[in-house]
């Protein structure tokens, strides 16, 4: 047998090939379902409507806002958030989508950004938030499971907002340190 | 009209700029001004921006292979400066609700 050492060779590449197949395979699965729970994210606001991450092609993810139901989709595409008990104020990518919207009657009100932010007592004055954050937030910071740096800044806490009813929001995770950042 | 002030923060997805890149998270202040123009509002101000991100878990598969992840941080400001119509319907960014 004067191929015995090539078959030796060819059975060891063989083998080689094929452990590095079912490598990355079994990367492929981990990653795949990694992929595939990161959009099954929610966070459930106070008022009942839910910020969902949903599959988007285009874009990396994106975060909708549904009605109280769970189902009945308000928004897409939202970028930042400012919500009480009863309203969600949307900043959308899309602006189409941008607007206030009402628990009670799981719809969009139909006003313009200064009588939207005074009617839901989201009005800040000076500019900013007065609902449980005192920041415009992006739902991805919102995640009951969230960790560094994936959180609100604590200084945001608007705690000083007595008419907010769940105070246990004020307990969840958030990113300590000095706000807001240091210019260079 | 006067002062204006207001925080904001959002993760983003940074997959664009290098693919190990993943989600970071971008906060930031806005301080400025906004001054009556008749029909218009100019808005001048500056924004700090404070970039955080960990590197970690570079195969992407919820473990560590090796190595101690590292945050990867940083900050800026820009200036900002815009002229916009007091009337939204009149601007074909402003309009709110307007679909």
């Amino acid at each position: 047998m004067t191929y015995g050492p090539r078959s030796l060779t060819g059975a060891l590449a063989r083998y080689a090939l094929l452990g590095l197949t079912g490598l990355i395979l079994l990367w492929a699965v981990f990653a795949g379902a990694r992929w595939a729970t990161s959009f099954q994210e929610s966070v459930t606001l106070q008022s009942g409507m839910l910020l969902s991450r949903e599959f988007d092609w285009n874009r990396h993810g994106r975060w909708d806002l549904f009605a109280t139901n769970g189902r009945a989709r308000l928004a897409r595409d939202v970028e930042f958030v400012c919500f009480n008990d009863r309203y969600v104020f949307v900043q959308s990518y899309d602006r189409g989508f941008t607007g206030l919207y009402d628990a009670d009657t799981d719809s969009r009100v139909p006003v313009d950004y200064s009588d939207a932010m005074d009617i839901s007592g989201l009005d800040k004055p000076g500019g900013g938030c007065n609902g449980y954050f005192t920041g415009w937030v992006g739902p991805g910071l919102l995640l009951d499971d969230g960790r560094p740096p994936f959180l609100p800044p604590c200084a945001w806490r608007n705690v000083d907002n007595v008419a907010l009813r769940d105070r246990a929001w004020f307990e969840r995770p958030c990113a300590p340190g000095p706000w807001p950042p240091e210019r260079q | 009209m006067g002062a204006l002030s207001y925080d904001f923060g959002a993760p983003y997805d940074f997959g664009d700029v290098a693919f190990s890149h993943s989600d970071g998270v971008v906060r930031g202040r806005f301080v400025g001004r906004v001054d009556d123009r008749g029909a218009m509002l100019r808005i001048t101000g500056e924004t700090t921006f404070e970039f955080t991100d960990i590197f970690e878990d570079p195969l992407d598969i919820g473990i560590e292979a090796g190595g101690t992840p590292y945050p990867i941080t940083g900050n800026w400001t820009a200036r900002f400066s815009a002229e916009v119509m007091k009337d939204a319907g009149r601007s074909e960014y402003g309009v709110v609700g307007g679909r």
